[in-house]
């Protein structure tokens, strides 16, 4: 009967935890299971890398195969099997596009499915996206327009084969292959990613925004990103995810290397939603990311924003090496750990320049079974004189069987410099919840509410587009944590 | 060639816990040390015993008939002596009623042993080597219900060039009793490890100073395991202030209802000098409480390391945990390193910390300079009232004089140096 299938149907919708849970159907192109030097050639070949390349890669794998997994973070999961990950694939539809008609239908509806209409994006929101659907771009707008300013923003497989010069320069300099187990990795088998250059006095005229989906099962995705950002130019970009539901785990380890010269800006925010796993933490996806930007030039400015809340683990730490004069490192963050999630996140600030500032903001919920760590580290080395830092790292308890950590390390080897930080852990208060339910909202709606207050100072960092997305996010993902 | 070396000191401790043929406890404990700690261990990272592995180093055979002239004069009314790591009864005054001092037999010293081997000191290597190489373990007991009212003082001295020192004390204090120790480390030798365990029983409470003020080429690797019962106090202030490296490493468990600990400290580095100060505080009941105020002035190429971990159980709600560290760097070449670490597991708690590194405020400066005091008299005005703001929220009326005398010792000489 079809209003049996109807209500099976419906209950199937209701009762599955995560909303952006499903798989397309496409045809992927694979690389065979495992890794091997033969695997990283066969990447390199199949993206017609150039033979640096394909040597800086093998450089890379060889360094990991002398490497440990690192094991100091407060997070728990079974071993990765490394030979049971496919390190490539790509959907089997090629051909280059010209425009978005040309895109499989099957993948515009995904899209559809996330809630980005991409078409309405392209209109309203004057976003350039660079859609990443399992490791290759296959849609790329605004690109015109970009390239008038003289702005390249494109795949990173594309940028070798048409900007060799500033990929050669360029990757590996922040974040060296030998950086540390999973960045090694990344730099062997990486797949695809952005690359952003904006030239010399070029404010990026719109957010620059890539929607990374993680599709084909049990493949790892191996991302990797640059930005270049010339003297006293501007950029921000954007990062957002969404992931399928799945049992097995998945391991995501990309790597961002950002590069602001003299009076150069970047701003980069993210807004993380992986599969979390359900409710016993089976399934969900491994992010093991490495972040870095190098403030090069004399006033330089990174910013990264986060928002955390999805993954099983996560493992991430949004670095700024201030190394120009004057240069100012900021991070913002909110991680959200519900259920089974285990995240063990923060940043390193690397004052190197004299007169350097750096702000780090950071925000933790736990709930459910979750563990949340804040891990950073403050270093002002011998020659960054006057230097400053501020650090605040509160926490924030929903029920008493999960933790909030807090592991800050400051290392100051200069006396003019001056590091200040402050921690505090509580939970949500009995008067705030109280006021909130006496106004007629549940108790739900009372806790969304009262995080994003304590989330605000965050929130506030991020674009307007992302800000709304991120709000409604962290509202889900605390979902049947309280009452 | 280094790990050669390395080994060469457990093959020493090995050889010299041989001689006591019976000791079950000895040997437990000597089969736990393999190697020193390297820096690749989270906890050791930030004060590393590169060069302490590489020296020569043996366990010290105390000499009883030793006597050491006193550098400075006691403060206590009860002096206990331990010389080259012995208890010396001939040195030291009669216990007073209530109270009871005597050493551990085979068994008291193995259910000792298996007491810290459940802490988390149980891989630290005072531990294993103390219990190893210890001429006995002397305990010390205050009876229920007695108020000591006279000062206890601990003189540590002794000890020789090339080798090692291993005092290892128990410190009960009964139901209802109540102690005030102030314990003085004066080592001579090129490392001394002393041990202790603290158990403070229900309603007890204690008062505690710590002053390391060892020999300055001395490394003091001492390490402190203390449990509070219910409604139990201690108050503990450590100023260190000596030696060439010196860590002490304390860990606080508070697994009574209602146990109160206050964990304060002062460091003073100059020259080379290597000072830390390690403390973990484990919350395994509701309704405790834990202060820390840690203060550090540094000068010369020294360098100041405060690792603070306060981790809090599932159960122990309305734990309230406060921690604060603060350091002056006052030299171009100090360097400061903090590590604050909360742990929560349970959700109805107010735990907060706070670490800032840095240097003398310039408006405070500015402020004393402009009303005619001299730079150099304005910083020394503004470093004092830094500690002594401290050591009077931490110290007994009748001690504050004596405890600031000697960080005042310690600072006139960092201070001098600074401003020529």
């Amino acid at each position: 009967m079809v209003a049996t299938q109807e209500t099976i149907d419906k209950v199937k919708e209701v009762s599955s935890s995560y909303k952006y849970g499903f798989v397309t159907e496409l045809e992927a192109e694979k690389a065979p299971l495992g890794l091997s030097e033969d695997i990283v050639k066969f990447i390199s070949n199949k993206k017609k890398e150039p033979k640096w390349l394909l040597d800086w890669r093998l450089k890379a794998y060889k360094k990991w195969l002398t490497m440990d997994e690192p094991n100091w973070a407060m997070v728990n999961f079974p071993k990765i099997d490394f030979q049971d990950i496919y390190y490539y694939s790509a959907p089997k539809t090629k051909p280059k596009l010209n425009s978005l008609d040309e895109v499989d239908p099957e993948l515009l509806k995904t899209y559809e499915k996330l809630g980005i209409p991409i078409k309405e994006q392209e209109v309203l929101a004057g976003v350039a996206v660079d859609y990443v659907f399992d490791s290759v771009s296959v849609a790329t707008t605004f690109r015109e327009k970009l390239a008038d300013e003289g702005i390249i923003f494109c795949p990173i497989s594309e940028a070798v084969q048409n900007h060799p010069d500033l990929v050669k320069k360029y990757i590996g300099s922040v974040i060296p292959i030998g950086d540390n187990y999973y960045a090694a990795l990344n730099s062997a088998v990486f797949t695809d990613g952005s690359f952003v250059y904006v030239p010399k006095g070029v404010k990026c005229p719109m957010e620059l925004s890539t929607y990374f989906r993680i599709n084909e099962q049990n493949s790892g995705q191996f991302e990797r990103t640059l930005i270049i950002v010339e003297d006293n130019s501007y950029v921000s970009y954007l990062e957002g995810c969404t992931a399928p539901q799945r049992d097995e785990n998945q391991l995501h380890a990309a790597v961002v290397e950002l590069v602001a010269m003299d009076d150069a800006e970047i701003k980069y925010s993210t807004v993380q939603n992986w599969y979390p796993g359900d409710k016993d933490g089976k399934g969900g996806i491994y992010n093991f990311v490495t972040k870095r930007g190098n403030c090069l030039g004399k006033r330089s400015k990174i910013a990264w924003t986060q928002v955390e809340t999805g993954s099983a683990i996560t493992w991430k730490y949004p670095s700024c090496v201030l190394r120009g004069d004057n240069s100012v490192g900021e991070f913002y963050s909110v991680a959200v750990a519900n259920n089974s999630q285990q995240a063990d996140t923060g940043t390193k600030m690397i004052h190197i320049g004299k007169n350097t500032k750096s702000t780090i903001i950071s925000k933790g919920i736990s709930a459910g079974k979750a563990q949340n760590t804040y891990r950073g580290q403050v270093q002002i080395q011998k020659n960054a004189k006057a230097s400053r830092n501020f650090t605040q790292c509160d926490s924030l308890l929903i029920g008493d069987r999960c933790g909030a950590h807090t592991v800050p390390y400051i290392n100051q080897h200069t006396p003019s410099a001056r590091v200040e930080h402050e921690a505090t852990t509580s939970k949500i208060s009995e008067d705030q919840l109280f006021y909130c339910l006496q106004r007629g909202l549940d108790t739900e709606q009372a806790t969304s509410l009262i995080v994003n207050g304590f989330c605000k100072e965050v929130m506030k960092e991020l674009p307007m587009e992302f800000a709304v997305e991120a709000q409604k996010l962290i509202g889900i993902s605390l979902e049947g944590s309280v009452g | 060639m280094q790990h050669s070396l390395k080994d060469d000191y457990a093959n020493c401790v090995k050889n010299y816990t041989n001689q006591f043929k019976d000791n079950s406890f000895r040997k437990l404990a000597c089969n736990d040390f393999k190697s020193w700690p390297g820096p690749r261990e989270e906890t050791w990272r930030l004060s590393r015993l590169g060069t302490l592995s590489r020296k020569k180093i043996k366990p010290i055979t105390p000499n009883l008939q030793k006597t050491i002239n006193g550098k400075s004069k006691h403060i206590g009314s009860k002096i206990i002596k331990f010389v080259d790591g012995a208890y010396r009864g001939d040195l030291s005054s009669e216990m007073p009623l209530g109270v009871n001092l005597s050493s551990l037999n085979d068994s008291e010293s193995l259910e000792y042993l298996q007491k810290l081997k459940k802490s988390n000191l149980n891989h630290h290597p005072s531990t294993n080597v103390s219990l190893s190489c210890t001429p006995s373990i002397m305990k010390l007991t205050v009876k229920k219900n007695i108020k000591v009212k006279d000062f206890f003082e601990i003189i540590y001295e002794g000890g020789e060039e090339s080798q090692s020192v291993h005092p290892v004390l128990y410190v009960e204090l009964e139901e209802n009793s109540s102690l005030y120790l102030i314990e003085r480390f004066n080592h001579f030798s090129t490392l001394a490890m002393p041990l202790q365990l603290t158990e403070i029983r229900n309603k007890a409470s204690l008062n505690s100073i710590k002053i390391f003020n060892d020999n300055k080429e001395t490394y003091n690797l001492s390490a402190h395991c203390v449990h509070l019962s219910e409604e139990s106090n201690l108050n503990s202030f450590s100023l260190i202030k000596g030696g060439m490296f010196t860590r002490s490493e304390t860990h606080a468990y508070l697994n009574g209802c209602g146990s109160k600990l206050s964990l304060n400290g002062i460091y003073i580095s100059g020259n080379n000098q290597h000072h830390d100060l390690t403390t973990a505080i484990y919350h395994d009941v509701p309704d405790c409480i834990s202060k820390q105020i840690v203060r550090g002035v540094l000068g010369g190429k020294s360098t100041g390391v405060f690792q603070g971990k306060v981790r809090v159980a599932q159960d122990a709600q309305r734990t309230d945990g406060q921690q604060m560290s603060r350091a002056i760097l006052i030299s171009e070449n100090a360097n400061a390193n903090a590590k604050p670490e909360l742990e929560i597991y349970a959700d109805d708690v107010i735990c907060a910390h706070g670490a800032t590194v840095g240097e003398l405020d310039d408006d405070q400066l500015f402020y004393l300079n402009s009303r005619g005091v001299p730079m150099d008299k304005a910083r020394e005005i503004l470093i004092k009232a830094f500690l002594e703001d401290m050591i009077n929220q931490s110290v007994d009326n009748s001690l504050h004089d004596f405890v600031f005398k000697e960080a005042e010792l310690a600072l006139s000489s960092i201070i001098i140096k600074e401003t020529l």
